[in-house]
């Protein structure tokens, strides 16, 4: 383990380039809060002269994984994986705490499990109407240390897998595809899992929805749980790669990196090069394999913009296809978001465990996003949307957001109607 | 660091500005360039009024104060050498004034070069100089290093731009130095006494800068050399036909194979060196120059000549030269880039200089850098865990610095002395001038605090 952290940061030259692109750095302004900073205390817990401390942990778990720094770093290091390997480190080292073993490697890892507690969460959420700004209920927030204004999505009673069949036919099939969907779009956004599918099937392609597919591990692995992890790659793993498929496809920034880079470069797991080139953004298989332009009108958007996921952008490398689908709607204005492949400050659970850094990286994408004067921001990840929703509706802001596929399924039913 | 100095730390700018946690203790030990030391405290000033206090305190305890921006530096300005307290101006960041009419921006020190330089664009503006590190460095250590950079040639370095400063004396006293307007004589002029001064003599708390114009037109190109020595001669060819160019640089063949391998642009891996120039200025002349300069090109054996015509052949060309120190701190764990200067007319003898000195030492060097202004970046590449290599890189590192100096040169064109070239300084200036220099230390600093271990070789003086 100590000698992956030594592997992960010797190449550092220290040249600071790094910090001109980290979100969390630019919030709190010390070295130790950055990139470079980060990757020094790693290094030093391999030399010797940084402890596991409190304040070691604390700005090692302060990293928002946006990747930024990688995509910045001249000598090829990756502060983002560095981090990713001493959280590893801490919870071998430290162990992992009692809840999230439980959630991580108890909840999740059962495949019924996980989508029954998130069911019987959104029944409670419901019963006790936690979604209302001004729920009694909202009074344990504070107690938990979030924000009492703090956006709670409803879990749903009935998941967007249970309400599918497993497959999805066509007419004209051009390609048969596995859409991934993940735990944002199955648990809180079925919008989004619905307008993947209308879209493919549409356009000639039939989906599957394999019913075995997990969590693609994201979360488990950002906490530094890797055998979790590991564990949930290795079931997706068996179900993806069983498949009669020409692309798996995904809808989340996150799970596509994860499966198409992480199982295998953070995890160390052999994954066959013919799946990780099978993997699709949903977007980037609507242009690059189906070369999909939409002219239709999308209702009560005149102006659209466009928020890069990080993991979308850096991680799947997916720039220009949202982007070229949304200028394709008609009568509708794409302007480009000033800094649009910044972090909104979303990152997952990092909006939980950091409420207030989470808040003021989100703060600067409102400022942007108002300048645009856009009043439908498009984009392409669960956890963005929830973020960037949140942020508007703290703000009193109104402001759509949506998924990317979500506002060109909604221009496709408008064309048919036509 | 004694409780009682901390408390009145604590006092001066808020306990939430004052750091002595060990992990932050280790990040602020160290700038790019590879020497490391720890020092006691931080303290993130908020005000010129703190920084005063600040300088106060230490003379009264005799602690050492190193004053930091983003700690980018490349000769160890930053790196609290002898331990002591880091003063961080980071916090400091307000472009407080942009006067169009005057040509004039004012800022505090902890300002983002970058931010500066986009926040006049926006305004039909221009502040020239870019050093490498332009997106995380701040102005104030800009001014300290007296930074350079890419367009260098035409425009200048930092101090042709710095106007006013306004700071902290060591002792504790604050001033006002410098003008405003485009002429002053009133007194010794002490701008130009501090910036380059590394921080040695003043911490700044506002600056103030001259601004140009923006170019109406600009255009780039690239020249195919079969020997480094002929494109370093066709730089001299290009200067004395009275063409300026806002950039020329110049890289070797081992950054171009290394560049190649990490970007895949298309670049001729056997070519021997690349001239990238561009030229700026109305439209008219910006199209004569550049015909002239692919003419001069091509009569000095220029296998190539290629003038970028659209907007992305434009950042195709800088794309090469911009990746150049990535793609070379990706080959060996350790890059120790060297700033070694000479007057123009001697470029290609230094390159060859470097040449020699690689074979001789059997090391891997880079050369690129601003070949217009004779400002070399030999690259050495190596591993610091490898005593043996570190030990024939020290001797390689000596004789690159005398041969700059053999050619008329300087040991640092624009990265500073730091602790890292200290033992080099008096062969350049001499005992006259380096003696000056101390006397000027111990005037403004009697009790030694602000910045020990810097420029000079001992602090006794």
């Amino acid at each position: 383990m100590l000698n992956e952290l030594d592997r992960l940061t010797f190449n550092c030259i220290k040249c600071g380039y790094c910090k001109a692109a980290c979100p969390v750095y630019k919030e709190i302004g010390e070295e130790a809060a950055s990139p470079r900073g980060r990757v020094r205390l790693i290094r030093g817990v391999y030399a010797g002269d940084v402890s596991l401390s409190q304040r070691y942990r604390k700005l090692i778990e302060l990293c928002i994984s946006c990747r930024a720094c990688t995509a910045e770093c001249p000598s090829g290091v990756s502060p983002n994986q560095a981090v990713l390997n001493a959280r590893h480190h801490l919870a071998i080292e430290c162990g992992i705490p009692l809840i999230k073993r439980l959630i991580f490697r108890r909840a999740m890892t059962a495949r019924r499990m996980f989508p029954a507690s998130a069911k019987l969460l959104g029944f409670l959420q419901r019963a006790i109407i936690l979604q209302s700004r001004y729920s009694p209920a909202r009074l344990i927030l504070p107690i938990l240390g979030l924000p009492f204004d703090k956006a709670i999505p409803y879990f749903q009673l009935k998941t967007f897998r249970d309400r599918m069949p497993e497959v999805i036919p066509t007419t004209n099939r051009k390609y048969r595809v596995a859409y991934f969907v993940g735990c944002g779009a199955n648990l809180i956004y079925p919008e989004i899992g619905e307008a993947v599918v209308n879209l493919l099937t549409y356009f000639g392609v039939e989906v599957v929805i394999p019913r075995k597919q997990m969590c693609c591990g994201t979360p488990v692995f950002t906490s530094g749980d890797f055998e979790g992890a590991t564990h949930l790659a290795r079931q997706n793993l068996k179900v993806l790669s069983n498949l009669d498929v020409d692309a798996i496809i995904t809808a989340c920034g996150s799970c596509g990196t994860t499966i198409k880079h992480e199982w295998h470069d953070l995890l160390g797991i052999e994954v066959p090069s013919e799946l990780t080139s099978k993997v699709y953004d949903i977007t980037e298989f609507l242009t690059d394999c189906l070369a999909v332009s939409l002219s239709a009108h999308i209702p009560k958007a005149k102006t659209i913009t466009y928020h890069d996921p990080c993991h979308l952008v850096r991680g799947m490398g997916v720039q220009n296809q949202p982007r070229k689908l949304l200028s394709s709607l008609a009568d509708t204005r794409y302007v480009e978001l000033a800094s649009a492949d910044t972090c909104c400050g979303g990152g997952g659970a990092y909006s939980i465990y950091h409420p207030d850094m989470s808040r003021k990286i989100g703060a600067r994408k409102v400022d942007n996003v108002l300048k645009t004067e856009a009043d439908l921001v498009a984009t392409g990840c669960p956890v963005c949307i929830l973020q960037l929703r949140e942020m508007f509706s703290i703000a009193r802001i109104l402001r759509q957001v949506e998924h990317t596929a979500v506002v060109l399924n909604r221009a496709l039913k408008e064309k048919s109607q036509n | 660091m004694r409780k009682s100095i901390l408390h009145k730390l604590q006092e001066i700018s808020g306990s939430k500005y004052v750091l002595t946690a060990p992990e932050d203790l280790v990040c602020y030990g160290y700038d790019a360039q590879h020497v490391e030391y720890c020092p006691e405290a931080i303290v993130r000033a908020g005000s010129a009024e703190e920084v005063c206090a600040i300088l106060r305190l230490a003379n009264e305890e005799g602690l050492h104060v190193t004053p930091r921006g983003a700690g980018t530096g490349l000769s160890g300005g930053s790196v609290p050498a002898a331990g002591g307290l880091v003063l961080d101006l980071g916090r400091m960041n307000r472009i407080i004034e942009i006067d169009q009419s005057n040509l004039l921006a004012t800022v505090e020190p902890g300002v983002i070069t970058a931010d500066l330089a986009s926040a006049v664009e926006a305004v039909g503006l221009m502040y020239p100089p870019d050093p490498g590190s332009i997106k995380v460095s701040t102005l104030g250590g800009n001014v300290a290093e007296n930074a350079g950079g890419l367009r260098a040639i035409k425009y200048g370095v930092t101090a042709d731009y710095i106007k006013a400063i306004e700071g902290a004396t060591p002792t504790g006293e604050f001033f006002k130095a410098g003008a405003v307007t485009m002429k002053s004589v009133a007194g010794y002029d002490l701008v130009h006494l501090l910036c380059g001064s590394e921080g040695t003599l003043a911490v700044f708390t506002k600056l103030t800068f001259k601004l140009l114009p923006l170019p109406k037109a600009r255009r780039s190109m690239v020249g195919l050399f079969p020997q480094l020595t002929q494109a370093a001669e066709t730089v001299s060819a290009i200067i004395s036909a009275g063409i300026m160019p806002a950039t020329l640089e110049i890289m070797d063949n081992v950054t171009i194979r290394t560049v190649e391998e990490f970007k895949k642009i298309g670049l001729p891996i056997d070519a021997g060196a690349m001239l990238l120039l561009e030229v700026d200025g109305a439209s008219a002349q910006v199209v004569e120059e550049a015909d002239k300069a692919a003419r001069i090109m091509t009569s000095h054996n220029a296998s190539e000549v290629q003038i970028a015509s659209t907007h992305e052949e434009r950042d195709k060309v800088w794309e090469a030269r911009r990746s150049a120190l990535a793609a070379l701190a990706r080959v060996r764990p350790t890059a120790i880039l060297e700033d070694a200067t000479v007057p123009r007319n001697q470029l290609a003898d230094m390159v060859s200089e470097i040449n020699r000195i690689a074979n001789k030492y059997s090391l891997t060097i880079g050369t690129f850098g601003h070949a217009g202004d004779g400002n070399l970046h030999p690259t050495i590449l190596t591993d610091q865990r490898d005593k043996e290599e570190m030990a024939r890189v020290e001797k390689a590192i000596d004789e690159i610095f005398n041969a700059a100096l053999q050619l008329g040169g300087t040991v640092s064109g624009e990265h500073g002395i730091g602790f890292a070239k200290s033992r080099y300084l008096a062969c350049e200036v001499g005992p006259g001038a380096l003696g000056m220099m101390r006397t000027i230390k111990s005037a403004l600093d009697p009790k030694g605090i602000l910045n020990p271990g810097k420029i000079f070789t001992d602090q006794t003086t």
